[in-house]
């Protein structure tokens, strides 16, 4: 009895109207809050920035200098946006395919018993901090990739993007862009094992039914489907590895204005990203000029962070007006 | 959904490591050479918490030094100092971050570009009394290197320079030949680390460079690396490097070498160890005006038998304290600091003790602190 009033209590109208509103009115404040955030962000990149590209001598994006010391001021972020693409490519290349393998066995090879478990086990990649990356990486697996290095650049030494540079060991562009992989790997998967596992049953069923082995199953009915998936998932894994600072700070080695003088495409050069430049120097902003630099070093790496997550969001916007 | 609850997690796991690691990098503040137990009376210990951050130079000897001081006030102030580098030091300092910093060099007397006051002036409008720099913890620059087979080496200024500027690029090259007879050099290639951050390290390295073999380090000296090599991320990063690397050379603060146990090199036939560091640093000229206490170094004339790299860092300090309580604890944690006893103790970790003539200039200075 006393249950049924309390029910009718709280479902009276002129209560049920208030929580309504109450409830609205704090969803609203906290979407509210995330714009502003990011407003507020671009907002301080820009006009912390401008200062310091108004004094700027140096094409800013073709120059490879960062010269901010002394004036005249000359910065240019050439170098670093190589370095971040390259990095970050490197990673995709690496982790798409891998990450799409290891997803087609949870979702359709692997048995339930097993699949649970070992797609938790790639979620639990994702909460390793990307320090600890760094440092197992730069300690403990540098020694084994440079037989790698190595036999790559023995064989392809001939083209330009993998020749032979003077930086030591795993200090290189390509190592990072391994690690890298290995840390985006958590978020290609589970997002493209999601997509597989969405699969209408009847496409499968269907093709199964003409005759198809598995692999052709998976061929003309899973890939297909999950594509647009698998796509934005390879996206949100090249936002991660464009912004991802500590790990690559630790491995990679910056090069000497000297050492840079000559521009090498190899992967086995050392180099800064934004975010490690960024890092590197963080501890010395003293002047706005100087900080205003870094900042916009920064501000290119949000708005092509934000643009690479923006594709990934409109490839699954798309997906889904497909899929209803 | 999934992924924001696994980044959620990431982000804990990973504040979680950070604060781990801050607590790592503490380690060796209470262990050795603390037997000469530096007293001090009960009535000059302050009380509270002191918060400081600057140079990575000084980080053992200042660990060291906090932990006695805290022992011999039986914990009843807690002095926090982070090493964040000099720039930071000087930039939290003015901010009024922290209540004293640490850099490697004393505040700039001139406008640096892009800035509308000195240094020494932001400071002082911070401080709203002159602020000064005390130097407290004297040490050297040294040349560590992992060369296979070597334990001993010996260079020049000019062949450290060719070195460093990527002239020299082999380790049996007749130039290191020729200061290192009896030692077998092997055809190594070198591999020269560099600080990648801006560090008060490399800029009085390329001081010593630029006065004393002006004809191979023609860059003015600078906070950023003018050299040749592969850049690392502060002083112990640089030494990890050259334990990994074989034919590795890399230049930090002597305590980071004897930290990671790498071999330094001698500048001239003297290695930076107790005399001729300590007549290193008494080289240098003392120049005291109203408690600013600053040492310049003469590369080009060292006293013989000194080693020729020796550098000096800084606490930044405002000579009146607008809360009087924070004011007597910086000024009995100094005075604790710079004591002889205190020191004594620090000396082992691969600093010199503070010569007379600027022990006097910084317990007048430290004296005058309210």
């Amino acid at each position: 009895m006393t249950t049924e009033t309390e029910v009718a209590q709280v479902l009276r109208p002129a209560n049920h109207r208030r929580q309504d509103q109450v409830f609205k009115a704090l969803a609203i404040g906290a979407s509210s809050v995330i714009v502003a955030l990011v407003v507020l962000v671009a907002v301080f990149l820009v006009t912390q920035a401008y200062p310091a590209l108004r004094q700027n001598t140096a094409n800013f994006f073709t120059s490879r200098i960062f010269s901010i010391d002394t004036p005249p001021i000359m910065f240019g972020i050439a170098d670093l946006l190589w370095a971040t693409i390259v990095t970050s490519v490197i990673a995709v290349v690496i982790a798409v395919p891998l990450g799409v393998s290891i997803a087609l066995f949870l979702s359709h090879y692997a048995p339930e018993r097993l699949a649970r478990p070992a797609a938790q086990l790639v979620a639990l990649l994702a909460a390793v901090p990307s320090i600890i990356y760094g440092l197992w990486a730069s300690q403990l697996v540098a020694p084994y990739y440079l037989p790698v290095q190595d036999f790559l650049e023995k064989v392809l030494g001939w083209i330009p993007l993998f020749s032979a540079t003077n930086t030591s060991g795993g200090a290189t562009l390509m190592f990072a862009g391994i690690v890298l992989a290995v840390m985006i790997l958590p978020i290609i998967t589970s997002l493209s094992r999601e997509v597989f596992a969405q699969t209408p049953t009847f496409h499968e069923e269907a093709a199964l039914a003409l005759g198809a082995t598995r692999w052709e199953m998976i061929r003309t009915a899973v890939l297909p489907f999950g594509k647009p998936g698998v796509i934005s998932a390879a996206m949100l894994g090249l936002g991660r590895a464009l912004g991802e600072t500590i790990a690559v700070t630790i491995i990679i080695s910056s090069l000497s204005d000297q050492n840079r003088q000559s521009f090498s495409l190899s992967f086995f050069n050392g180099g800064e990203t934004f975010a490690s430049r960024i890092a590197n120097n963080a501890a010395e902003f003293d002047t706005p000029t100087k900080a205003g630099a870094y900042i916009s070093a920064g501000l290119v790496l949000f708005v092509l962070t934000f643009v690479v997550n923006a594709i990934a969001r409109v490839v699954i916007e798309r997906r889904r007006a497909f899929s209803e | 959904m999934r992924i924001t609850r696994t980044t959620a997690v990431s982000a804990i796991a990973l504040s979680g490591a950070l604060a781990l690691s801050a607590c790592g990098s503490d380690n060796n503040a209470g262990g050795t050479g603390s037997t000469a137990a530096a007293t001090i009376a009960a009535a000059d210990c302050g009380s509270g918490t002191l918060n400081a951050e600057g140079s990575t130079a000084q980080l053992k000897a200042i660990q060291q030094a906090i932990s006695l001081y805290q022992a011999a006030c039986n914990n009843k102030v807690t002095i926090n100092y982070s090493g964040t580098g000099s720039g930071a030091g000087v930039k939290q300092f003015t901010a009024k971050q922290v209540q004293f910093g640490g850099s490697d060099s004393a505040l700039k007397t001139a406008v640096a570009s892009g800035a509308t006051t000195t240094e020494l002036a932001a400071a002082t409008t911070a401080c709203g009394s002159p602020a000064l720099d005390i130097p407290l913890a004297a040490g050297a620059i040294g040349a560590a290197f992992n060369v296979k087979g070597v334990d001993k080496l010996n260079l020049d200024s000019a062949t450290l320079a060719k070195i460093f500027k990527g002239a020299i690029t082999k380790w049996n090259d007749p130039a290191i030949a020729a200061t290192n007879s009896g030692v077998t050099l092997p055809a190594t290639d070198i591999k020269v680390f560099f600080r990648s951050d801006e560090s008060g390290t490399t800029e009085n390295l390329a001081k010593y460079l630029h006065a004393t073999a002006p004809d191979v380090w023609t860059d003015a000296p600078a906070k950023a690396w003018k050299g040749a090599g592969e850049g690392k991320k502060g002083s112990s990063e640089i030494a990890k490097s050259v334990v990994a690397t074989d034919g590795a050379i890399g230049y930090m603060e002597v305590a980071f070498a004897k930290e990671a146990k790498l071999n330094v090199s001698s500048i001239g036939g003297l290695a930076p160890e107790s005399d001729a560091l300590s007549k290193g640093v008494s080289g240098g000229t003392v120049k005291a005006t109203n408690g600013d206490v600053r040492v310049t170094f003469d590369y080009t004339k060292p006293a013989a038998g000194a080693y020729p790299i020796p550098i000096v860092t800084y606490e930044l300090v405002c000579s009146k304290y607008a809360d009087a309580a924070v004011g007597k604890n910086v000024k009995s944690f100094l005075g604790f600091w710079a004591k002889d006893s205190t020191q004594q103790a620090i000396a082992p970790l691969g600093y010199v003790p503070l010569p007379t003539d600027l022990k006097t200039a910084v317990d007048a200075a430290v004296a005058g602190i309210s």
